[in-house]
């Protein structure tokens, strides 16, 4: 009976933690999405997805990429480092999410 | 305005819009303008207003364009009492901006220069450039030796700041060449709208010629020292010396952000972009967030 009950405790703590992650990355993802809908107009629909590469797809350049930074840094509190900057970090609505994610939690 | 520890940071190529000289023609725009009219023949103002980008895809007017606005500018912030800078730097055409705002060359050599230098570039144009952001420093380096070993061109020709590399390519092979960096995933990679492919090899003529064209050219000493934009270090005082390394910036990489760096470790906490434009301003904000970067458009 013991063992039920301390099995019953975990298992609420593991969902609770992972609603909380969840939490954050929606929390994350609205305020992102808002930023980019504002700041860049972009309408997410069929032709522009989560996943779209706005750099490449022309809405984000040189400009708005620092525009972006200064805004996560400012509205999550963290330090966009230089690894964020090469490659596919950032490039999307979901990498930004997922990068934001990591640097919020690192900095727990 | 009083600033902390300044240098003065001139522009090159990539600056240029359509935006520029909308300002009223009064002193100096005018008489910088006609200095430019009547030594190249071209009036810049009519011909943006009236050719728009296509004017200013023009080597030449895209050069004289750039340095002209920095110029106007230069006199403009010294006006508004920004404060006298401890250094000046200049990317690509701006080296020459800042030579003369310097001392160095009075205006109207300037353009002569300018547009001597373009004239030789355009003669050996038989490239493209593309710009790629997102990638590091050593891949694209070990993607140029691995293009090397199939004898195809492709080199680094201005290493901007972190992830931020301009590459000239020999034209035949640009589109092979943009494809197979795609591959490595950059965040974009762009054609530039520039005549040739600068900062490399390709212009080894142009870099004689010139080099023998600056004989006829006597520089004053500097009144403000002035870095070297593709070695990162100061230019160097002896005359000879000056003029072997200003033709050298044809074949050479611009190495922009190691300026920065020696500016920063020289004690510099401020930049102040003298021209058209924030480009590198923003080179800057990946360079150094702990300095500031102000851009002062003429």
């Amino acid at each position: 009976m013991l063992m039920g009950f301390i099995l019953d405790v975990l298992t609420f703590i593991t969902c609770k933690s992972m609603m909380e992650d969840r939490l954050e990355r929606e929390e994350i993802r609205e305020k992102v999405f808002s930023y980019l809908s504002n700041n860049f107009f972009i309408d997410f629909t069929d032709d522009i997805t989560p996943h779209t590469n706005l750099f490449t797809s022309g809405i984000i350049d040189s400009f708005g990429f620092i525009a972006l930074i200064t805004f996560l840094e400012s509205e999550f509190v963290v330090r966009i480092g230089d690894e964020c900057l090469l490659n596919g970090g950032l490039s999307s609505l979901e990498s930004i999410i997922t990068v934001v994610e990591e640097l919020t939690r690192a900095s727990d | 305005m009083i600033l902390d520890k300044i240098a003065y940071l001139f522009p090159g190529q990539g600056s240029q819009n359509i935006e520029m000289f909308a300002g009223k023609l009064d002193y100096p725009a005018k008489q910088l303008h006609d200095i430019v009219r009547k030594i190249t023949g071209e009036d810049l103002r009519t011909g943006i207003r009236t050719s728009g980008k296509e004017y200013l895809q023009n080597n030449l007017i895209s050069s004289l364009a750039i340095v002209t606005a920095s110029a106007i500018a230069l006199e403009q912030c010294t006006k508004k009492g920004y404060g006298k800078p401890s250094f000046y730097a200049g990317y690509s055409v701006g080296q020459w901006t800042a030579l003369y705002a310097a001392g160095a060359l009075p205006f109207d050599q300037l353009v002569s220069v300018i547009a001597h230098r373009a004239e030789l570039m355009n003669s050996s144009a038989n490239g493209r450039m593309i710009s790629c952001l997102g990638l590091s420093n050593s891949a694209i380096e070990e993607f140029c030796v691995l293009l090397e070993t199939e004898n195809k061109y492709c080199r680094i020709a201005n290493f901007n700041c972190f992830g931020n590399i301009t590459l000239s390519v020999a034209g035949e092979f640009k589109a092979e060449i943009l494809a197979r960096l795609a591959a490595l995933g950059p965040k974009q990679l762009s054609p530039l709208e520039v005549e040739g492919a600068w900062h490399c090899s390709l212009l080894t003529n142009a870099r004689n010629s010139f080099r023998k064209y600056l004989n006829n050219i006597s520089f004053q000493p500097v009144s403000i020292p002035v870095i070297d934009n593709c070695t990162g270090e100061l230019l160097p005082d002896d005359p000879v010396r000056l003029r072997d390394q200003l033709a050298d910036h044809l074949i050479l990489p611009v190495r922009w952000e190691d300026g920065i760096n020696t500016l920063i470790a020289n004690g510099i906490n401020t930049f102040l972009e003298v021209g058209h434009g924030s480009m590198l301003s923003n080179f800057g904000f990946f360079i150094d967030r702990n300095s500031k970067f102000i851009s002062f458009n003429s």
